[in-house]
């Protein structure tokens, strides 16, 4: 009860000065938690689109890499076929595996095709499943439809994505994320069927509805609902089964069939700690396959919200650790000031009887005491800081390019047509529980540390001191 | 019961040594009250700092009750101080955020006195032995010199220690109120039967104890 008393008193006594260093600290604090919370804000908006393409329970994907393209009339390709569109002053020309086929105007080339990613054989899916420290595995199609309509001027062909997706397996990949707006999901007995799950706000650009028709592929699929991926996803337009896009797609217009393969294997790893074997058993069993997690893909997004990682990962740490730094060395310094200018006090102590050790304490204690008061400013000022951010902050856009798998040569030069998606993210910063708990625990060491330097003093301490001269 | 044999303290600073005490021999028995005199700068501080173990003698020897204060370990020293041995400093020494009730109370802490009603009860009767019990939730700021020194006096005397070392006490007062202070301690010396050691160059005081001592140029001469 006297530690108490003592403490709030003499806290009282210094509160302008108690107030100073708990401001200070508050300031540093509240700056970590506001950047902690603009970097979370940053990472969830980079997880909300990456969710979009490999689905929220995915901890690894396993890819077939891209495909490389040589130049026209050199013979083989990256995986399959071999395509070219040549656009020459004799009119359009279709070429595979440098055979050549002249084009009429106004006829459409409709390939579904996987030109961003190699095949990978469907058998590799249960090897992936019965690996240790796996505990789910998924194989996807994930294939661009490329419609092109020949003409004598050249254009880049129209797009859009489509997910073959496992129906048994509806907690893994891209469509795992889903919301059903209007119709129904996918049932076990769609599997064989020509049936589409369309992304709402692709069915609305493009003004397709349930129960309509739409060509994927040079195919007809009839639409039996419509999906909605969370805010900042970057989404497929369409989804359907995967035997169906196995059946349908081609590894490039008049390629191979991908009547055998996957493009993409969505892991669940047992848990949190098993990724890192898990990605590397992984890569011993597939080789040539591309095994990433989610936050090695963040790397593939570009846009404002790339900036923003950046500037919140750079900037905004280094800015905290330095108002920390200061923050704690003024703590110190006046702490250490206070210290000196109570040698008398604290010799008068020692000479009443009091261990070093318990005046320490005393001392600690108000350096504690000061630190839990800028630790309450500090989350604070940090809640103040997140909710600032989120009123002012712009919305970020992440963008994502894909090729189309098209190699286009016309007079000018060749071309590779590549399709970019970007979406609109809102920053939406919060402040976490373990941020939470580490910025109070900083403020707390601010005040340790303080009391500490000023201890030493203390510590040296002759009880003789009490009296201040020689008589 | 003191005894110093050739107690000596030397302080260095650089080159230069100062000898603050030079080979002092002296005893002081138990529940005497010993008055020592002397000019500014000749000593008397620094005796009274190593008979109350806030100092160590550079050689000689400091027993009090047969135990050699400079050869004690910080913690036993510490608990000499906080059991048996009451200061009380010119200044006053009192903490400034503390009222005069948790000033005294200070001097339990280290005694480890269980219970708050105890410890009230101690604090309580010994500011009524200085005549200040209707001044216990003051603070030092709000006290005059003499009733701060009182306070200073109470604080010394809670503990019940068997030895009282007293160094100017009266310094900083005026006349009547030094008069005031010394009755006091001679009726508490008498009353409970303390060894006192009193550091004053006022002649006057210094004629009420019953022996005297002058500290001069470090050296020590005792008149009965």
């Amino acid at each position: 009860m006297f530690f108490f008393t003592y403490l709030a008193r003499e806290l009282r006594r210094r509160l302008r000065q108690a107030i100073f260093i708990a401001l200070g600290l508050a300031v540093g604090v509240g700056l970590v938690l506001t950047v902690t919370a603009a970097a979370a804000g940053v990472r969830n908006a980079q997880a909300g689109v990456l969710k979009g393409l490999y689905g929220v329970g995915t901890d690894i994907t396993v890819a077939g890499k891209a495909p490389s393209f040589n130049a026209p009339g050199t013979g083989g390709g990256g995986s399959g076929n071999r395509v070219s569109i040549q656009m020459g002053r004799s009119g359009a020309q279709m070429c595979v595996n440098g055979k050549c086929h002249a084009l009429k105007n106004g006829y459409t080339i409709d390939n579904l095709g996987s030109p961003s990613y190699s095949p990978i054989s469907a058998a590799s899916v249960a090897k992936v499943a019965a690996l240790h420290g796996v505990a789910a595995a998924a194989g996807g199609l994930l294939l661009t439809d490329n419609q092109t309509t020949i003409s004598q001027t050249p254009s880049a062909p129209t797009s859009f994505t489509v997910d073959g997706a496992d129906i048994s397996q509806p907690k893994l990949g891209p469509l795992s994320d889903a919301a059903v707006s209007s119709g129904r999901a996918f049932t076990a007995s769609d599997t064989g069927k020509n049936v589409a799950l369309v992304d709402k706000g692709y069915a609305a650009s493009n003004n397709l509805k349930v129960g309509g028709t739409m060509k994927i592929g040079g195919t007809t699929f009839t639409i039996i609902g419509l999906v909605e991926q969370p805010e900042g996803s970057n989404p497929p337009n369409v989804y359907i089964p995967l035997a169906r896009a196995q059946a349908v797609a081609q590894q490039g217009p008049g390629g191979g069939s991908l009547k055998n393969d996957v493009n993409t294997i969505y892991v669940t790893a047992a848990s949190a700690a098993d990724i890192g074997g898990v990605q590397r058993e992984i890569a011993k069993l597939l080789p040539s396959a591309q095994v990433t997690t989610p936050s090695s893909l963040a790397s593939q997004v570009t846009g404002s919200l790339t900036s923003a990682a950046r500037l919140a990962d750079d900037l905004g740490k280094w800015l905290s650790v330095l108002v920390l730094i200061a923050a704690f060395a003024v703590a110190v310094l006046l702490t250490m000031a206070a210290v000196a200018r109570r040698v008398r006090e604290f010799g008068t102590l020692k000479a009443l009887g009091w261990r070093g050790r318990r005046i320490i304490a005393q001392v600690m204690g108000e350096s504690v005491a000061v630190g839990a008061l800028g630790a309450a400013l500090g989350v604070g000022l940090g809640y103040a800081g997140a909710a600032v951010i989120n009123a002012i902050a712009p919305t970020l856009s992440a963008t994502l390019t894909q090729a189309t798998g098209l190699h286009m040569v016309t007079p000018d030069g060749a071309v590779n047509p590549t399709s970019s998606h970007t979406v609109s993210v809102p920053l939406s910063a919060s402040v976490g529980g373990a941020a939470l708990v580490a910025a109070v625990a900083l403020a707390l060491v601010g005040g340790l540390l303080a009391g500490a330097f000023g201890s030493w003093r203390i510590g040296r301490l002759r009880p003789a001191d009490a009296i201040a001269k020689v008589g | 019961m003191y005894e110093l044999t050739g107690v000596s303290k030397v302080y260095r600073s650089g080159a230069r040594t100062v000898e603050a005490v030079a080979g002092v021999d002296f005893t002081v028995t138990d529940g005497e009250w010993v008055a020592i005199r002397g000019r500014t700068g000749h000593g008397k501080s620094t005796l009274l700092n190593l008979l109350g173990g806030l100092d160590r003698p550079t050689s000689g020897q400091v027993r009090l009750d047969g135990r050699d204060l400079g050869r004690l370990s910080d913690a036993e020293l510490t608990r000499v101080r906080a059991a048996a041995i009451g200061f009380i400093f010119q200044t006053f020494n009192l903490v400034p955020t503390l009222s005069a009730a948790e000033n005294v109370e200070a001097a339990l802490i280290p005694l480890r006195v269980s219970g708050a009603a105890q410890r009230r009860r101690r604090v309580a009767a010994a500011l009524d032995s200085v005549g200040l019990a209707d001044r216990a939730r003051h603070l030092p700021s709000e006290l005059s010199g003499g009733q701060q020194q009182r306070v200073a006096i109470a604080r010394a005397l809670v503990k019940e220690p068997a030895v009282l070392l007293a160094d100017e006490p009266t310094g900083n007062l005026d006349e009547e109120t030094r008069d005031e202070i010394i009755a006091l301690l001679e009726k508490l010396w008498r009353e409970r039967g303390l060894t006192l050691v009193l550091v004053s160059h006022d002649a006057a005081i210094a004629r009420r104890a019953q022996r005297t001592a002058v500290m001069s140029r470090g050296r020590l001469t005792v008149r009965s």
